[in-house]
């Protein structure tokens, strides 16, 4: 019974230190995230060392490419420009890089949620398909060797020592604080802002038909849905149905979060569209594929109307995110690195 | 800080508390694969009926949620309990059960495998970490078990066979609860029979699964049932 009570403390404790910890805390408004701290606790040195992983080539096969080349910050975290991304790995190829924020709140990784957690992400783009079990090994061997990580390990964890879990932790805790929630619209719902009348038709437009699946604050509902995309026939790529391999999940993709849509071009999970203009054309003359969501309703836009919901969609640029410099290179640690 | 502090200590007293109430005993599993009647060892050629020819090379699986039951009551239950069994090294084929409580029980009961909430709570150390070359990468899962070797049966290149088995969502998720019934020694062999396993599958056809489905379900419930305690 007494441990029952102490554990119980223990876990009240930890809910409301990551509601609001120095290191990560909850935009008002926001619902709790989905990641669970306690299995992780924030920390300085563990999120300096996420982030200088993030940023280290060494993590490639060829230490040629680091997860910021197909995620740069100034396009909110997704590859500049490409609309499949391109890499080491032939499975990159057929998919475009999602926009990395918001990740707390992700139950779901990848567009048709393969990776099942956070913590396992990197996994994917660290290994190969064909020679998984080698490749993490070889990457903490690596580590191991350089002058630069045994001593950010150490800060981090206590000691020196390098393991996959830390590593996929260390990293976890830097994406987890890639958190946007300073744009316009935020200003407007906190009441220290206005729309303009162009911007608040727009808004009234996105709530009607576009809610349901892209749900504020986070604008994305967390679901798998089929927005009427038609088949590409050269990529093949059914989504969802390939994790679940139930029909009735084909052509069904993660929900994105439209925060920083006006960067996150080019747009869907094959990048087949530039511009956002494109996106709403789309939305405006849907055909039937198959499994189409219910939540589609005929949108039929007139161009009036898809200039005011572009007007809206780009209050939720967020520049503060963009160039935040704690999210950036970090210069001061590569800066110490021997060159080994 | 203060915070992070009162928690570690608190935790330690709860930790220390139920450690005073347990007796020290031991117990434990010896696994002990064959191919027929003889031990297996990696990378050796056994010869079967039919002058056909098998050799393993990876041998590994997750044995976890170790539990010993008196009768259908659960009388100890092993905490963080996820065992890699491995036949590269022979340390790597036995689980010690420590701090047991005194009396007697009359079977265990683990999974072959890693369970659906495990495998979804993000990355651990020890046994489940993501450097054993245990876990699938473009689709989050941990394999339960992996065999890989060649055989004369095979008709792929190089005559080998890759068996990754995985799968914790449903409807293909693989994991397996085995019960074993316990003779009163406190150590126990296992014996499993690969042999039996592998001649249930058609090479010729079926020598690469590297993905949950229906067959990974179907050949994991087989292995499932190659485990038996040797009679002493
Ligand atoms: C070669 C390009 C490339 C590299 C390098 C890369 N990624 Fe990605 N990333 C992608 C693509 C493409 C996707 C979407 C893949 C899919 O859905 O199948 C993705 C998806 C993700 C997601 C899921 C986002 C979501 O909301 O579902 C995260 C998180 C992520 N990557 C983190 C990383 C990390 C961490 C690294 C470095 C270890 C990394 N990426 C390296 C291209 C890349
Ligand atoms: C039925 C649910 C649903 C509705 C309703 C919906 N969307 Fe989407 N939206 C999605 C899905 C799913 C995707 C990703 C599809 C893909 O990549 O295959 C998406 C993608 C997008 C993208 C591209 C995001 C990116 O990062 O690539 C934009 C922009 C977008 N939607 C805007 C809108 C707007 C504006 C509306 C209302 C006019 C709307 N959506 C209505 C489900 C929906």
């Amino acid at each position: 019974m007494k441990r029952i009570l102490l554990l119980g403390i223990v876990a009240f404790l930890a809910l409301v230190a990551f509601r609001s910890d120095e290191n990560f805390s909850v935009p008002t408004g926001w619902p709790n995230p989905h990641y669970d701290f306690s299995k992780n606790p924030p920390s300085r040195a563990k999120i300096e060392l996420g982030r200088a992983l993030f940023y280290d080539p060494i993590l490639s096969r060829n230490s040629t490419i680091s997860c910021a080349s197909c995620h740069s910050q100034y396009t909110a975290f997704t590859h500049v420009d490409h609309a499949l991304s391109h890499g080491i790995d032939d499975r990159i190829g057929t998919r475009n890089s999602p926009a990395l924020m918001n990740l707390a709140w992700s139950k779901d990784f990848m567009w048709d949620g393969a990776v099942n957690h956070l913590d396992m992400q990197a996994l994917a783009p660290i290994s190969n398909p064909q020679e998984m079990d080698e490749t993490m090994t070889h990457v903490v061997h690596k580590l191991s060797q350089t002058s630069l990580y045994p001593p950010l390990f150490r800060a981090a964890y206590g000691d020196s020592t390098i393991t996959g879990e830390r590593l996929l932790k260390a990293m976890s805790q830097f994406m987890l604080t890639l958190i946007s929630a300073r744009s316009k619209y935020d200003s407007v719902m906190q009441r220290e802002a206005e729309f303009t009348l162009q911007e608040q038709n727009g808004y009234r437009l996105f709530q009607t038909k576009c809610s349901s699946c892209h749900t504020e604050p986070l604008f994305t509902n967390y679901q798998f849905e089929n927005n009427g995309l038609p088949l590409d026939t050269t990529l093949m790529d059914y989504g969802r149905m390939s994790v679940t391999k139930q029909a009735s999940d084909s052509l069904k993709f993660k929900v994105p979060t439209l925060r920083n849509i006006e960067f996150s071009y080019p747009y869907m999970h094959d990048g087949r569209f530039k511009r956002l203009r494109d996106v709403l054309m789309h939305y405006s003359t849907i055909r039937q594929n198959g499994t189409e969501s219910n939540k589609l309703q005929p949108m039929n836009f007139t161009s009036n109307e898809m200039v005011d919901l572009t007007a809206f969609l780009l209050t939720l640029t967020d520049r503060k995110f963009l160039f935040d410099t704690a999210y950036s290179y970090p210069k001061y640690i590569f800066a110490t690195q021997a060159k080994d | 800080m203060t915070l992070l502090t009162s928690i570690v200590v608190m935790l330690l007293l709860c930790l220390s508390a139920a450690h005073a109430q347990q007796e020290r005993s031991d117990f434990q599993l010896n696994f002990r694969p064959f191919v027929g009647s003889v031990p297996l060892q990696l990378d050796t050629i056994y010869t079967l009926d039919k002058n056909q020819t098998i050799e393993f090379s990876t041998l590994k699986w997750y044995i976890s949620g170790v539990e010993l039951l008196r009768n259908d009551t659960v009388f100890f239950a092993e905490p963080n309990s996820y065992h890699l069994l491995d036949v590269s090294d022979e340390h790597l084929l036995h689980i010690p059960l420590s701090h047991l409580p005194s009396g007697q029980f009359t079977h265990v009961r683990f999974y072959l495998g890693i369970d659906s909430a495990t495998t979804t709570s993000g990355a651990f150390g020890g046994d489940l970490d993501p450097t054993r070359g245990m876990l699938w990468t473009w689709q989050s899962g941990y394999i339960h078990t992996k065999i890989e070797g060649k055989s004369s049966r095979s008709t792929a290149r190089n005559k080998e066979f890759e068996f990754h088995l995985g799968g914790y969502r449903s409807p293909f998720n693989s994991l397996q609860t085995i019960t074993l019934p316990l003779p009163s020694s406190r150590e126990v062999s296992i014996k499993m029979d690969v042999l039996k396993w592998i001649n249930s599958i058609d090479l010729a056809s079926v020598h690469h699964i590297m993905s949950p489905g229906e067959q990974a379900v179907l050949l994991s419930q087989q292995f499932a049932t190659i485990f038996r305690v040797e009679a002493r």
